[in-house]
């Protein structure tokens, strides 16, 4: 039954509907904010542990020229290994889908780890030869079906392969291959056969699953599997392409949004609560009306308390409205194009709901339980009174007449009025802060995803190919394709391969050790200062964030540790400032003092113009070529969920600050009705009322904009820190015109929702507001 | 400056389904100068008729001339200049804007008109010349209402309307502030409407006029109004 005291609630709010609208939809944003985020993080990787789980993803992968079936016994028989199993790794090529490459793996027997997933057609039957299940993104991309036929290869090794079924890979969910940034389906696809289908490939991968309690550390298993084999390759699960990129692209969201999410709450937690307790305040005469009646304060206060939960419950529903189908959907449409997995669609609850509608209703349902309890303190005939104006007073700037004298005489009152009003003053201050913060800090995003890139790309960048190749080669076998090139300034080439990096504390890093001429053009390094730094003869350059990763500096020694176990002792020479890419660079001379192994190309860093590169799209020792555009772009690619964020961003500050502007209006208009028909009665004019009443809240915008920038810029370095990856670094940057456009809008907001209070002032009754005190 | 005619004003506020006639064939005459009391028992309509004078509120029909002007027939903004510069007001409750001290207050209407007085004087003639950087809160209820009256009179208005402007004071206090107003309509020459339910004022007046029921029961013009220190409330 709803009883009278809550029909008088509904009714207080139907009077207030805006600041009441105001409130739900900065306690809505917050919540949807919060919820969106952590519904996509708590999707995909539910989906994407699921699925570990269920096609029981591998912990290492082992590669070495030859495996023996007594070499996987062996194996098998160290400590804590659960399972193992060999296949065959063989990249094939596909001329008649330009030269598309797909990675074939050869099982002996059937997958019991990283089990493909069959999604058409039929598994393969035993000993069946020549026959494939293909990748479903690579299928789709060329429009293969189950029961087509490809052809691999060209002349006397050709070969011809059956379609049996579309599979998905569990080990590639994220498939971005020989250094990829994002996955090109067109030019990249994996498929499974028997082992009896290479007869001349011999087993060369080990995949090993651990025992789920096993307490070995990576180094120990890696020593014993080299022991146990005589030397390998070793990759861990944590280093694994998709794996990793998985990983840290949650990671990165969730750390982000978490921060992004705080923020955000706080300015709204404090706008709310505000608002909430002046909303009581104003029911001050209502509470001594019912204590006099005889309600008791529990009562009163339990039905009060009830206004909390008229707030929470909307904003619940359409926070979380908000978050699954705006948010979170649009985070997961994005997503699932890059990660191959079963999409189950986004959940629509997670945990997170709980926290953060028990922290709306905490505020809400608090701001009016403390702001009640105070009030009831006294007598209810007390109550009854109007509460005593909050008489003026002389506030400190006064006292300096030189300013104090200057003022005209509506500035006085303006400024008199901003020092009475305390509260107001300070959730028009904060409100204004947080959401001028939030809202540059989402030009900041842009600024500095730009500004990294015209770094990467303009300053240090010298080159405009890359070529890759499959395999490392020597100078003599790749010499028709500088014959090619011969157009090009200049060509650079770089050996790289990867290794684990370990520092001076055992921090662990994984990148690309890039081996060049000291003489390259291709990349123009700079120190952190500035200055141009040469590729020393002696120790490598790293970038700050390895150097920060590895707790190392200028002088520090490290260990390089390649995949098949031999150790390269280095020495940091310097530290470059480029943002992008997992690298670590030495000069040939430098390399040559520390390690046996020969140079050998596996990149072409090239600079010229019209370059005949399409004569080499064909070519199958090239497995990539790619522009600095593409380059470019592809980067862009990866800094989509940034650039979404971004976008949130300046959307939910935007509104936030609308209604941080509309709610601190609308109070200062019925706070301020008596004052207003007085002033309409003395004739005063709507602009001249506007001037007096409504000024001190573009002051208040004006004095929030600076602090607004300071944290703005505290909050953007703190995100953009969360969002390095040893891939990339964003420095925080919010240009000038960012920052006038940020200051212009907010400002924009406040003058906007001051119209529409100027229209208000039309609309006094003058009579009816100064008949008598209420 | 000419007088003020009432012409059979109607004014009816609808209520849901009732009509209220606030005022009723309301017809009187105020010469200029005089010091008028408008009597009538609470309910009688004698605040709609000044707030009708005042122009504050619009008349249902009839004609109010004031100023020389029908003010029955002025839009929004004729309205309000006339208030600018015509009227001066003082209400039962004082209506002083809180965070002003009591010259600013008065300053505050000097903004708005074309030939103010000085606050100083004006704050003067209400006897107030001491307190006047004070605050509303800081201020006797009769000390507030002389700065209300000294804020009306700065304006230099034709008119001064004061709704029961001794309403909430004590009786000693009421004579000091009633005192103020005639003195501005017997010295300065301006007409002063004074709407109250207290009867005990009305032999003070130059013109008295008794409301019942919305309409004007009797309109008498005195000859010779009493002394305020004769009369007892």
């Amino acid at each position: 039954m709803v009883s009278i005291l809550q029909k008088k609630i509904f009714r207080d709010i139907a009077e207030n509907r805006w600041s009441f609208l105001a409130i739900v939809c900065i306690c809505s944003l917050g919540i949807a904010l919060f919820n969106g985020i952590n519904l996509y993080v708590s999707t995909v990787e539910n989906e994407v542990s699921n699925y570990y789980n269920r096609a029981n993803l591998a912990d290492y992968w082992i590669y070495k020229k030859e495996i023996s079936e007594s070499d996987l016994d062996n194996l098998r028989s160290l400590k804590d290994i659960q399972t193992a199993q060999r296949r065959k790794v063989t990249d094939i090529s596909l001329p008649e889908a330009s030269g598309a490459v797909i990675h074939l793996h050869a099982l002996d027997g059937e997958a019991v780890i990283n089990v493909p997933e069959l999604l058409e057609g039929n598994n393969l039957e035993e000993d069946e030869t020549s026959a494939l299940l293909l990748d479903s993104r690579f299928a789709e991309a060329h429009g293969i079906t189950v029961g087509d036929k490809i052809t691999a290869g060209k002349g006397e090794t050709q070969t011809q392969w059956l379609i049996k079924g579309i599979v998905r890979d569990v080990e590639f969910v994220y498939y971005a291959p020989e250094g990829l940034t994002i996955p090109d389906y067109q030019k990249y696809g994996f498929a499974y056969t028997n082992a009896s289908s290479l007869p001349d490939v011999p087993f060369n991968e080990i995949i090993l699953t651990m025992d789920e309690n096993s307490n070995l550390s990576q180094e120990e298993i890696s020593t014993g599997i080299r022991k146990t084999l005589g030397g390998a390759n070793i990759l861990s699960r944590h280093h694994q392409t998709s794996y990793r990129k998985v990983a840290d692209a949650m990671t990165g969201i969730k750390q982000i949004g978490l921060l992004f999410s705080i923020a955000f709450f706080l300015t709204a937690a404090l706008v709310t609560w505000i608002t909430v307790s002046r909303m009581m305040e104003n029911q001050r005469q209502h509470l001594g009306t019912l204590r006099s009646l005889g309600f008791s304060k529990k009562e009163i206060m339990r039905r009060y308390a009830f206004f909390g939960i008229l707030i929470t419950l909307p904003s619940m529903l359409f926070g979380l409205f908000l978050a699954r189908f705006l948010i979170a959907q649009s985070l997961y449409d994005v997503g699932i194009t890059y990660y191959t997995i079963e999409a189950t669609g986004v959940r629509t609850l997670s945990p997170h709901l709980v926290i953060s509608v028990v922290c709306v209703a905490a505020i809400t349902c608090g701001g009016t339980l403390v702001s009640c309890r105070n009030s009831l303190r006294a007598m209810p005939a007390e109550l009854m009174r109007p509460k005593l104006p909050s008489g003026g007073h002389r506030i400190l700037l006064e006292k300096i007449s030189f300013f104090w004298s200057r003022l005209s005489f509506s500035g006085k009152i303006v400024t008199r009025n901003l020092f009475r009003n305390k509260p107001r003053m300070i959730m028009g201050l904060l409100g204004i802060i947080g959401a001028t913060a939030l809202i540059l800090c989402g030009f900041g995003l842009m600024n500095s995803i730009n500004a990294m890139l015209d770094k990467a790309f303009s300053e240090t960048v010298q080159y405009n190919v890359e070529i890759k190749f499959r395999t490392p080669l020597t100078m003599d076998q790749i010499s028709d394709i500088y014959d090619t090139l011969i157009g090009a300034e200049t060509i650079d080439a770089t050996m790289a391969f990867s290794v684990y990096l370990y520092g001076e504390n055992g921090s662990l890093q994984n990148p690309y050790l890039v081996v060049m001429d000291e003489k390259q053009k291709s990349l123009d390094f700079r120190d952190i200062e500035g200055n141009p730094v040469r590729l020393p003869e002696n120790g490598l350059l790293i970038t700050p964030r390895m150097a920060e990763a590895l707790a190392v500096n200028i002088g520090s020694k490290l260990t390089a540790e390649q995949l098949d176990g031999t150790v390269i002792p280095l020495e940091v020479a310097n530290i470059v400032d480029f943002p992008v890419g997992n690298e670590v660079y030495m000069s040939k001379t430098a390399f040559s003092t520390v390690s046996e192994i020969p140079f050998s190309v596996r990149t072409l860093l090239i600079n010229g113009n019209d370059l005949a590169l399409d004569q080499l799209k064909t070519d199958t020792r090239i497995s990539l070529i790619e522009t600095k555009d593409e380059m470019r772009n592809n980067m862009l690619v990866v800094l989509e969920t940034l650039q979404f964020f971004q976008v949130i961003l300046i959307l939910f500050s935007g509104l936030l600050s609308f209604a941080v502007m509309m709610v601190l209006g609308n109070m200062n208009y019925y706070e301020r009705t008596r004052e207003l028909a007085t002033l309409k009665v003395l004739g005063f004019y709507r602009n001249e009322m506007e001037e007096l009443v409504l000024q001190e809240n573009i002051w208040i915008t004006i004095f929030g904009l600076p602090f607004g920038l300071l944290i703005g810029s505290l909050l953007l370095r703190m995100i953009l820190k969360q969002a390095a990856t040893p891939d990339l670094e964003i420095y925080p940057l919010i240009s000038s015109v960012s920052i006038a456009i940020g200051f212009a809008i907010t400002l924009a907001f406040t003058m906007f929702v001051n119209r529409i209070m100027g229209q208000k002032f039309k609309n006094i009754d003058m009579v009816a507001s100064l008949k008598s005190v209420e | 400056m000419t007088d003020i005619i009432f012409e059979k004003v109607k004014k009816a506020y609808r209520m849901g389904e009732i009509t209220i006639h606030a005022a009723n064939d309301v017809s009187f005459k105020i010469k200029n100068g005089e010091l008028c009391v408008l009597l009538g028992p609470s309910g009688a309509g004698k605040t709609t008729v000044l707030n009708l004078l005042g122009g504050m509120d619009t008349a249902t029909s009839g004609k109010i001339f004031s100023a020389g002007e029908d003010i029955t027939a002025m839009n929004d903004l004729e309205l309000t200049n006339y208030r600018r510069f015509k009227i001066g007001f003082v209400f039962q409750f004082y209506n002083l804007i809180p965070n002003l001290t009591a010259l600013e207050n008065v300053e505050l209407a000097k903004q708005v008109c074309k030939s103010p007085m000085k606050p100083e004087d004006a704050l003067q003639i209400v006897g107030l010349n001491n307190r006047i950087n004070n605050f509303p809160t800081q201020l006797s209820g009769g000390e507030q209402q002389r700065v209300a009256i000294a804020r009306a009179v700065c304006k230099n208005p034709d008119l001064l309307l004061c709704d029961e402007p001794t309403g909430a004071l004590d009786t000693e206090t009421g004579k000091t502030v009633l005192g103020v107003l005639s003195d501005i309509s017997r010295k300065m020459g301006k007409t002063v409407v004074i709407v109250t339910h207290n009867s005990l004022l009305a032999p003070t007046a130059d013109r008295l006029i008794e409301m019942t029921n919305g309409k004007v029961v009797r309109e008498v013009a005195q000859d010779a109004p009493a002394d305020l220190e004769k009369i007892q409330w």
